[in-house]
C-alpha cells in the first residue's frame, strides 16, 4: 500500500501495455476462430458423404478378408497426440496433456509409441520422460494438405508393415466456445460393420458393384478416409485452441481493466494525500510566521 | 417406372460444387470412361483425373474438372467425392497452360530425381483444365 504515486503510475502504464497485447490477441484469436470454423463447416458435407461411402464399403462381404479391416491382434499402439504450438490459451494444452498422461499410465502394459503434433505436447511429454517417436508442428493453411499426407503415409506404412497394431488419436474436441473435451478416437484398424450397424442400414446401401475391384477402391479410399479423419481431428483441435485463447485473453483484458481501475483509485488517493500534506506544511508555515 | 433424371452431387473437402438434377453424366472412372443414366445399379468406383460431363434435364451440357476421388451410385442418387473439382469459370487458362508447359519440360528432361508419375498427373490435369477452359472438347 505504501507505493509512491510515481510507482503506481508506472505500474498502471505497464498493465496498460499488457492489456493492449491481450486485447489484440483476443481479436486475432476471434478472427482465426471464425476462419477455422468455416473450414470445418465447409468440409462437413464431404465428411458426411464419405462416412456413408465408407459404411457402404464396410458392409461389403470382401471387407472381412482385407488387411485394414482386420482387428488388431497385438498390443503395439501408435498414439497421435494433437496439441498446439503456442501457449497463452488457458488450460487447453494442460487438459489434453493430463488426459494423455492418464491414458499412458493406465496402459503401461501396452507398447505405445507417441507421435506429437504440436510443440506444447511434445515439450510436456518429453519433460516427463516419455519418448516421442516423431514430432511435427501443427500444420496450417497450405501446409495442411501436404503434412496430412506425410502423417498419413507414416501411419499407414507402420500399420501395413505390421510394426504397429492400432493407431489412436488423442485430440481436443470442440463442443462450444467454452467447452473443449480431450477425446480419444481409434483410427486404425477399421472394422467391418457390426451386427447392430448392419441392421440400421437402409435399403439400397447394400450390394454395390465395386469397380474396378474392392481391393482397388480400398487402396485409394482408405488413405483418403484416414486423411479426412486426421484433418477433422486437427480442425477440431485448432478450433478449440483458438476458442480457448480467445476466452483466456478476454479474461486477461477484463482483469487488467479491473487492476487499472483499482490502481488509478490508489494513485488519486496518494496524490490527494500528498497535496493535503503539502497544504498542511504551507499553512503550518504561514501560521508560524504570523505567530 | 422410368425416371428421366437423378440427383447429382459433386463434393470436395472445401465445398459442394454441384447439387442438381441431371439426365446423364460421363466421367473418368477406375475402369475407363463411365456413363450413368437414371436407374443405374448401385455402384462404387474410383474417379481419376479428367472431365466430368453433366447433361442436365434441359439437355444442356457442362464440363467440370475432377481430380481423384470416388463415385457412389445408390438408389438416392449419385455422389461424386473428389479431392478437387472446378467448373469452367473457376479455371485459370493461363495458369493451366503454364502448368502444362512445366510438366512437359519435366518429362522431357527427366532424370533419376524426376517423379514421373507426378509429372504425368500434372500434365493430364493441365490438359483437362485447358480443354474445359477453351471449350474445345468434341465427342
Amino acid at each position: 500500500m505504501a507505493l509512491s504515486p510515481r510507482e503506481i503510475l508506472r505500474r498502471i502504464r505497464g498493465i496498460k501495455s499488457t492489456q493492449q497485447i491481450t486485447r489484440a490477441m483476443q481479436m486475432v484469436a476471434a478472427v482465426k476462430l471464425a476462419r477455422i470454423r468455416s473450414l470445418a463447416e465447409n468440409s462437413r458435407p464431404y465428411v458426411n458423404r464419405q462416412e456413408t461411402l465408407m459404411r457402404a464399403f464396410r458392409t461389403s462381404a470382401y471387407a472381412v478378408d482385407h488387411p485394414v479391416f482386420n482387428p488388431a491382434k497385438g498390443n503395439r499402439l501408435l498414439l497421435l497426440v494433437i496439441t498446439s504450438d503456442r501457449g497463452l490459451c488457458g488450460t487447453f494444452n494442460l487438459n489434453i496433456i493430463n488426459a494423455v498422461i492418464g491414458y499412458l499410465e493406465a496402459n503401461r502394459g501396452k507398447q505405445i509409441s507417441i507421435v506429437a503434433v504440436g510443440k506444447k505436447g511434445y515439450d510436456a511429454l518429453t519433460h516427463r520422460g516419455y519418448a516421442i517417436e516423431r514430432f511435427l508442428p501443427v500444420p496450417w493453411g497450405e501446409a495442411l494438405t501436404r503434412e496430412l499426407q506425410v502423417v498419413n503415409s507414416f501411419l499407414t506404412e507402420n500399420f501395413n508393415t505390421q510394426k504397429i497394431d492400432e493407431v489412436h488419436i488423442y485430440y481436443t474436441r470442440f463442443v462450444n466456445v467454452l467447452r473443449h473435451v480431450p477425446t480419444l478416437t481409434k483410427l486404425l484398424p477399421l472394422e467391418p460393420l457390426s451386427k447392430e450397424e448392419q441392421e440400421h442400414l437402409i435399403k439400397g446401401e447394400i450390394d454395390f458393384i465395386m469397380e474396378p475391384s474392392f481391393a482397388d477402391i480400398a487402396l485409394s479410399l482408405v488413405p483418403q478416409y484416414i486423411e479426412m479423419q486426421l484433418r477433422h481431428c486437427l480442425i477440431e483441435s485448432g478450433t478449440s485452441e483458438q476458442a480457448a485463447r480467445m476466452v483466456a485473453m478476454q479474461n486477461a483484458t477484463d482483469n487488467s481493466r479491473d487492476l487499472i481501475k483499482d490502481l488509478t483509485l490508489r494513485f488519486n488517493k496518494a496524490r490527494q494525500a500528498n497535496i493535503t500534506r503539502e497544504l498542511i506544511d504551507i499553512i503550518g508555515g504561514v501560521e508560524a510566521l504570523k505567530g | 417406372m422410368k425416371k428421366d433424371s437423378f440427383s447429382l452431387e459433386v463434393i470436395t473437402p472445401e465445398k459442394v460444387l454441384i447439387r442438381q438434377d441431371a439426365a446423364s453424366i460421363v466421367l473418368p472412372a477406375g475402369n475407363g470412361s463411365l456413363g450413368i443414366l437414371p436407374g443405374h445399379a448401385p455402384l462404387i468406383s474410383t474417379v481419376g483425373i479428367g472431365i466430368l460431363k453433366v447433361r442436365d434435364t434441359g439437355k444442356k451440357e457442362k464440363l467440370v474438372f475432377v481430380n481423384d476421388g470416388f463415385i457412389m451410385v445408390s438408389l438416392e442418387g449419385v455422389t461424386i467425392l473428389v479431392r478437387s473439382a472446378e467448373a469452367k469459370e473457376m479455371i485459370d487458362a493461363k495458369r493451366a497452360a503454364a502448368a502444362k508447359e512445366r510438366a512437359e519440360q519435366r518429362l522431357a528432361h527427366r532424370d533419376q530425381t524426376t517423379d514421373v508419375q507426378r509429372a504425368r498427373d500434372a500434365l493430364v490435369r493441365a490438359e483437362c483444365r485447358l480443354k474445359i477452359a477453351i471449350g474445345g472438347l468434341t465427342h
